[in-house]
């Protein structure tokens, strides 16, 4: 694939939930009022998946209008709801297929994960440090007496004491940790021109070699000690935290979990994207869809209508005679929204006015006042003071949108081919008969 | 100041109907995270402490219509009184001149303010300004 897009920039997880957004553009009925329902109602199998009550109001929580959400009409938000659903039911439909094709055993994947659950092993070691954290009776008694007259104040001033006392506990664990895993350091092999095989640090079953701290990059004469030895430190402090944590075997599973049905279908698609977007197929499409890059042409537009041909025909000759169109519109028109700006009908797009009157200002000059034209709403008088040309847009300039628009075609084929290929079960009364 | 405010059921209220009360006055607006999140304490306080005579307010500064939908979708449990245009000038004259929300005056039972909030209440200044004023 030659275009410029990478795979990941398409189907990033951060944008699945709005590509499959335009899945399906019927919203799904809902039956009951949310609030009537348990938090644990199954309210789709999806295979043997279930999406409960709780995903469905996460979901809600965490979009772009749940501050807007409790403010909608019921049957708004029963609309909303219902498309949400049908987000998460593509989602887990795209995680089945993944799981299918075996994409959990992707080399790709599988580096992910694991840099992702050595993150959260850290982050819960940490956590689970800060957590145990406990701010004696008497500093919680003087700290209420301090600020018994900022009550607001108070909860931060706990949270300060805890955060100083966690700094101290975290240097100390750490210490602890280089002696119980009998860490040591060579950091002074940290050396530009060192072989990409140094080895920088040790501890039981560990050896820390220069190449792991510089990834895939090569050493390069221009890279900063400093710096590296910054990455030294930090990859070592990992290690060590990593290897605690999974020694107190910290449960992390449930988070695994999510980023493990985030990111399937993400690569999925990601997979899909570049079967389905070439740039043939781009080429093509440009080709077959030659309205793509039309941008119509925009014209500043004055009018006047009248009830009659003879008040219009009246009002052609006086404006031809060097009367405004403006001033007579004011005091003429018809049409009260006209009349009360003057005729003054602002920037209007080609195409978007009634056929009588796009017809006969084709051909307008700019300040050439049109013939009386007439349609069911009278008579017009109409000219055009500015315009805007219309363009077409060159293949390059609309390549992206049109990557967009032949990936979602895709996409909802593929989701509805899904559904008829695993199972989906809703448990909602009135969707019973939807979608089947 | 005693104004005359319509909840969303469209009944009229005066706040002298809740006198000889601990009076939460929280004013909101449906468009307000935080307000949204601290609705969710005025409502556990509200159940927790209405038998010893606490009584929360509610007074939205938006649209009645999206007020009565915010209040049913949150099950709020406490009166909901909507401002209408003169929402402004109903915080300015409980001293809020710049219009934050949230914002929520304490009025003891004999009439007093002992405190006033502005941004969310805090479970901290509940109990060391309305819990010692409940029966």
């Amino acid at each position: 694939m030659s275009t410029s897009f990478t795979p990941q920039r398409w189907v990033s997880s951060t944008v699945l939930g709005a590509i499959l957004g335009v899945l399906l553009s019927a919203t799904l009925p809902w039956a009951t009022s949310a609030s009537a329902l348990d938090q644990d109602q199954v309210l789709v199998l999806v295979g043997e998946r279930p999406i409960t009550m709780t995903d469905l109001e996460t979901a809600i929580g965490s979009s772009t209008f749940s501050v807007q959400f409790p403010a909608m009409d019921p049957n708004d938000q029963a609309a909303l709801r219902g498309d949400i659903l049908k987000r998460l039911v593509a989602g887990q439909l795209l995680l089945l297929e993944a799981e299918r094709r075996g994409l959990d055993n992707d080399p790709a994947y599988l580096t992910q994960m694991s840099a992702y659950k050595r993150g959260i092993l850290y982050r819960a070691y940490m956590d689970k440090l800060r957590a145990d954290i406990r701010i004696p009776e008497a500093k919680l008694a003087e700290l209420a007496e301090t600020l018994k007259d900022q009550p607001e104040a108070l909860e931060p001033a706990q949270n300060a004491y805890i955060s100083a006392q966690y700094r101290v506990l975290r240097a100390l664990a750490l210490e602890n940790l280089k002696t119980r895993y009998h860490l040591v350091m060579h950091d002074d092999r940290l050396k530009i021109g060192a072989a990409s095989d140094t080895v920088l640090a040790q501890a039981d079953n560990l050896n820390l070699r220069l190449s792991d701290i510089l990834g895939e990059d090569a050493l390069k004469t221009s890279d900063d000690e400093h710096v590296l030895r910054d990455r030294l430190f930090n990859a070592v402090e990992l290690e060590l935290v990593v290897r605690a944590a999974e020694a107190e075997a910290l449960d992390v599973s449930a988070i695994l979990a999510a980023f493990r049905a985030e990111r399937l279908p993400a690569l999925l698609l990601e997979h899909m994207d570049s079967e389905w977007v070439t740039d043939d197929i781009l080429q093509a499409y440009f080709k077959n869809h030659p309205g793509i890059g039309y941008v119509p042409e925009v014209r500043h537009v004055a009018q006047i209508v009248v009830a009659t041909a003879d008040e219009a025909e009246a009002l052609h000759k006086r404006i031809l005679a060097g009367e405004s169109l403006y001033v007579l519109a004011g005091e003429h028109s018809i049409d009260p929204i006209g009349r009360q700006n003057k005729g003054d009908m602002g920037w209007v797009k080609e195409g978007s006015g009634m056929a009588e009157i796009e017809t006969a200002i084709k051909d307008l000059k700019d300040g050439e006042l049109s013939p009386v034209i007439k349609t069911a709403h009278g008579y017009h008088l109409v000219a055009i003071y500015g315009r805007s040309k219309s363009q077409q847009r060159p293949f390059e300039v609309i390549k992206d949108r049109l990557h967009q628009q032949i990936f979602q075609e895709n996409l909802i084929m593929f989701v509805n081919q899904l559904s008829t290929q695993f199972t989906v079960d809703w448990k909602l009364p009135m969707a019973q008969n939807n979608d089947k | 100041m005693d104004a005359r405010l319509t909840d969303i059921h469209g009944k009229v209220h005066t706040l002298s109907e809740w006198k000889g009360k601990v009076i939460m006055l929280n004013f909101f607006a449906t468009w307000c995270a935080p307000c949204q999140a601290e609705i969710r304490d005025l409502k556990k306080w509200h159940k927790a402490h209405k038998t010893e005579g606490l009584q929360v307010i509610g007074v939205g500064l938006d649209d009645p219509h999206k007020l009565s939908n915010f209040a049913n979708s949150l099950e709020i449990p406490y009166p909901v009184l909507t401002s209408g245009t003169a929402g402004s000038a109903i915080m300015a004259a409980w001293g809020n001149a710049l219009g934050e929300v949230p914002y929520t005056v304490i009025i003891a039972p004999d009439g007093s303010i002992p405190y006033v909030q502005r941004g969310t209440f805090s479970e901290a200044a509940l109990n060391r300004f309305v819990v010692p004023l409940l029966k």
